[in-house]
This record gives C-alpha cells, structure tokens and sequence, in this order.
C-alpha cells in the first residue's frame, strides 16, 4: 500500500504555499514597478524611490524613520553621505536641531567638500534656538560658513548670510554686520528680494547685538537664507 | 623523456579547459576583473567606468542573474527533489517567514541580517575560489595531498579573514556588539598590523604552495587555479571595502553564471529523450537567471512595500535574503556524490564533455 509519511506531507504544503506565494508577489511586485517606474523593464534595485515619494506626500515621521533604518541598513559610503544629509535637514526642519546635528556633521565628515552640507551645518549650528548648544559649537559655525564662503570666493549672499549669524551667535557682533551687509549689497546686486529682506531683518538684530534664533522652516522649501540654491 | 615533459609541461600548466582557455581564464579564473580593473582604476573617468544608467543592467545580467542560479539550477538538477527535500521543498516558505520577521522587527533584526550576509559573502566567494581551483587542479591530472588541499584552502580563505577581521559592521566588529575593540588601542594595533601582513602571507603561502605541489604532486597546479586565488584576493585585499562588494558581486557572479551553465548543460545533455542543443540548454538556463533574478530583486521588493514595509527594508533586508537563501543553497548543490552524472567533470583527467 502506498504509504505518506508526515515529513513528506509537511515539505509538500509547505512547496506548494511557499510558491504560491512567491508567484503571487512576483505578479503584483511586477506591476506596482511598473507602475512606479513608468517604463518596462523597471530595472534597479534602490529604495530612492520610496523615499521621494514619502517626501512629496509629506510623511515626516515616516521619513525619518525610514531614513534612519536605511542608516543602519545601507552601508554604502556615497549613500550615507545622502542619507545623513537628508535626514539631518529634515530633523532641521521639524526644531529638531539637537537631533539634527550629529547627522548633519558626519554628513559633512563624509564629503567636506559639498558647500551645500557645509553651509547647512553652519547654519544650523548658529540659529539653533537651544541653549544647551555648547559655545564651541557654536564658534565651529564661524569656521564652517567661512569654508563654505571661500569657496564661493565670498560671492553667495545665502552663504554670507550664514557666516554674519555664525558671527552673531559668538557674540562678534561688529564682524556680523559688516558681513551681513556685504550680503545683502550681493543679494540686491542678485535681485534676490526675499532674501534681501530677509537678511535686512537679521541686520536690524545684529546692530542691536543680538543673535538670530530661528524658527522651524517645512522641509523641502529653500533655505531662509537660499544658501541651497545654488548648489 | 624530459624532452617530452618538456613539451608537456605549458599543457599542464595551461590546465584542462572546460570552453576554451580564454573563455576559462577570463570567465571563470576572473581575469576579466583583472583586465576591467586595471583599465578602470587608474582613471575612474574613463569610458570604461559602468556610468548610472547601465549599471543596473549590468547588475540584473550578472549579480542578479547569478543568484538566481542556484535556484534554477536547484530545481532543474535531476533528483534535487529526492536529495534535498527540505532545501527544494521547505526552504521557500522558511525563508519567507524569517524574512517577514525580520522586516517586521527591521530596527532590531535588520542590522543583523544585513551583517550575516556582508560577513557570509567573502566567505562564500572564497570558498568558491577554493572549489574551482580544486577542480581544475583535479580535471587537469594534479592530485593534491591532504597537506596542500589545506593549505590550498587556507590561502582561499585569507580574504574572508582578511575582511572578517577589519571589516565595519562585518565578522568581528558585528559579533562585537558593545564596541569593546574599539576602545582597545593594543587590538587596534593588532588588527592593522593583520590587514598589512595577510596579503604577504597570501602572496607568500601561493607561491609556496605551487612550488610545493609542482615539486611533489608530479605535475604542476595549473595557472587557473592560482588566477582564482588571485582574483578573489585581488577584489579584497586592494580594492577599498565598498568597491570590494560590487566588483566582487559582478565578476563573481559572472564566474559562477559560466560554471553552473557548464554544469546544466552537461545534466540535460545526459538526460535520456532529450532533443536540444546545448546552445539551447545554455540560452534556457540562462534566460531563467535573467527573469528570475528580475523578479527577485526587483519584484519582490516591491511586493513587501505593496504589503504595508517601508521601502527601505523591502530593498535592503530581500536582497540580504537572497543572498543568504543563495549562499545556503549553493552549500548543497555543489556536493557532487559518486553517482552524479558531473562527478565526471572533477575527475582525474577528464575531457570537457562539450
């Protein structure tokens, strides 16, 4: 008599479900990338995707929390560059500079050459509103802006921007409104308006030596200061 | 008699084909890497560079065609299904639900996973340098003593060691949980002066071994077995860690396409009633790779976010499954028992059956 056995029973369900199910996902991944990719074949293993997309509907919390996994997933050193920086903005953007920081300074360890990171970190390491921000970190903006200014040959008025509130926040406020006006004549000069304004207000601070603190901006927009626009 | 080992000895040397030797040593001895890498690292801007747009595709040929294979090959190697039923039959949903959990836990298991499969890689193209040069020493009529198939897997496995001990969040330093290394200078020293003298050693024990095979093995270890020693080390030992896992994924997958597709064929020729050409057999099982590799990597991802996952570990965390459902696989279909029809191919002095 033909005989089973348990074990055999048991392979044989577990074959059948398991490739059930594996055809089952192959068919409706295949048309969700296609979908998401818009052109056949849609070739190319990356989470990018997922990410822009969770960035255009505007899902913060699940941003950063994906950002953060694919930082301990992803050990890919041009993509931990993107991934810190992106994370470090979008923790910016929420008042979450404490939080911000660390990832916006190893995004600038792993690529210091990108004025962009350089600028950021300097920015948010002058305006952060906390004042548990310890001076020299405070005083390693001066130093950041002034990088990322020499490099642009000290012709951004965003990043000029930058290093009068560096300035500012160390409590150089002579040094901060010379430079805020350097700024501003390269902003007018740029027909910049908004930031123009913007650097104005800033100014008025400065000469009443104060330092500027600001308040959260929504990730995605410009920089108040537009230093990213030129990047 | 001297005069005719004379002339014999750039045929032993040369090593018995399975193609051609420029198709073995380019192919599957990894030459080509060596030949793409010294025309690519010198000028990374050249034209040679794999630009953006064709990466991907050079990466579903190979890499993802390739870990493909052993599942093709799995299901297509007579008997697979009486031999190994649990890896044909159980594997599949085993490896979907551990999947699952770690993507449901992906914070606090993904890390690891990711770990496993960058700490299993090395090992696992090593020990593929390891078996192919074993079977080209074999095929070719050199027989190595137990003392020198040890030391040959020795010298195999240095780059694994060699990235186990000084890779980040790989081997040691995943295993190290508590950062309890890193606080400690002497073992700093230790393991930088290891990354310095492994590759030494490996040049060092290579040469001793082919002296000391050619010296006592009666014929010399052919050329291809030393290329696959060095190709594998070449890949870890000088290219930087980041670079070392994409080269080592393509070529190794290209190697590994090129030895699987040699072995199918020789199954399906030997089947009885079969009608095809090995041609056939080839453009099959490769065809296979190519579309099962596709939905691999770049369905199944997508079906994980359809499920509710982020994109994140979808991506990441199936790609570290297929590669751990891969290297497991591959630990099974390559054991060849005395009954199967390709024990031909390692055997003493066989003739490349195609």
């Amino acid at each position: 008599m033909y005989q089973v056995s348990l074990k055999d029973c048991l392979y044989k369900t577990a074959f059948v479900v398991g490739i059930a199910i594996f055809f089952l996902a192959f068919t409706l991944g295949f048309f969700r990338s296609i979908i998401l990719h818009a052109h056949i074949p849609p070739v190319g293993v990356t989470y990018r995707a997922g990410i822009d997309s969770l960035k255009e509907q505007r899902k913060h919390n699940a941003l950063a929390s994906q950002l953060r996994l694919a930082l301990d997933l992803d050990l890919d050193r041009s993509d931990q560059f993107n991934l810190h920086y992106e994370l470090g903005m979008l923790l910016d953007s929420q008042g979450k500079q404490m939080e911000a920081i660390p990832h916006l300074h190893r995004s600038v360890q792993l690529n210091s050459d990108h004025i962009e990171a350089l600028n950021h970190l300097a920015w948010t390491l002058a305006t952060c509103p906390d004042p548990e921000l310890h001076r020299s970190l405070r005083l390693q903006a001066v130093e950041l802006a002034r990088r990322a200014s020499k490099r642009l040959a000290n012709k951004h008025p965003g990043v000029l921007d930058t290093l009068a509130a560096a300035h500012a926040a160390v409590g150089q406020y002579e040094l901060a409104v010379t430079t805020a006006e350097s700024a501003l004549k390269l902003a007018a000069k740029q027909q910049a308006d908004p930031l123009a304004e913007e650097i104005r207000a800033r100014l008025q601070l400065y000469k009443a030596s104060k330092p500027f603190y600001r308040e959260p901006q929504p990730f995605g927009k410009d920089r108040p200061n537009g230093a990213n626009s030129n990047q | 008699m001297a005069k005719s080992a004379l002339r014999n000895l750039p045929a032993s040397l040369l090593g018995q084909s399975f193609v051609h030797p420029i198709f073995d040593y380019m192919l599957i001895g990894g030459g080509l890497s060596l030949v793409v890498g010294a025309c690519v690292l010198p000028n990374p801007g050249a034209a040679l560079t794999f630009s953006a747009a064709s990466l991907p595709y050079i990466i579903l040929l190979s890499n993802s065609a390739h870990f493909a294979a052993s599942t093709v090959r799995l299901y297509t190697k007579p008997g697979a299904f009486h031999s190994l039923p649990f890896v044909t039959m159980a594997l599949p949903l085993v490896s979907l639900v551990l999947l699952t959990t770690c993507m449901r836990f992906a914070g606090t298991l993904g890390p690891h996973l990711t770990s496993l499969y960058l700490t299993w890689s090395p090992y696992h193209y090593a020990a593929q340098a390891y078996g192919l040069a074993v079977m080209y020493c074999y095929r070719s009529g050199c027989l190595l003593s137990a003392g020198n198939k040890k030391l040959l897997w020795w010298m195999s496995m240095l780059p694994f060691f060699y990235v186990f001990a000084t890779g980040s969040n790989v081997g040691l330093h995943w295993i190290d949980m508590a950062g309890w290394l890193d606080d400690r200078p002497s073992i700093d020293a230790f393991l930088k002066t290891f990354q310095f003298a492994l590759p030494l050693v490996g040049i060092a024990g290579t040469v001793y071994l082919w002296r000391n095979i050619s010296l006592h093995q009666g014929r010399p270890m052919p050329l291809i077995s030393v290329l696959l020693l060095i190709t594998n080390a070449v890949w870890w030992f000088i290219l930087r860690p980041g670079n070392a896992f994409v080269w080592a994924t393509i070529f190794h997958g290209i190697q590994y396409l090129a030895i699987v597709v040699f072995f199918h064929v020789k199954d399906q020729m030997g089947r009885p009633n079969q009608r095809h050409s090995a041609t056939y057999h080839v453009l099959w099982f490769y065809g296979a790779c190519v579309v099962l590799g596709y939905a691999l990597f770049n369905c199944f991802p997508q079906a994980y976010v359809l499920a509710g996952f982020g994109p994140v570990e979808s991506v990441l965390l199936v790609v570290a499954a297929i590669n751990i459902h891969h290297f497991f696989v591959d630990a099974y279909i390559w054991r060849l028992k005395r009954a199967d029809a390709n024990r031909a191919i390692v055997d003493t002095g066989a003739t490349a059956p195609l």
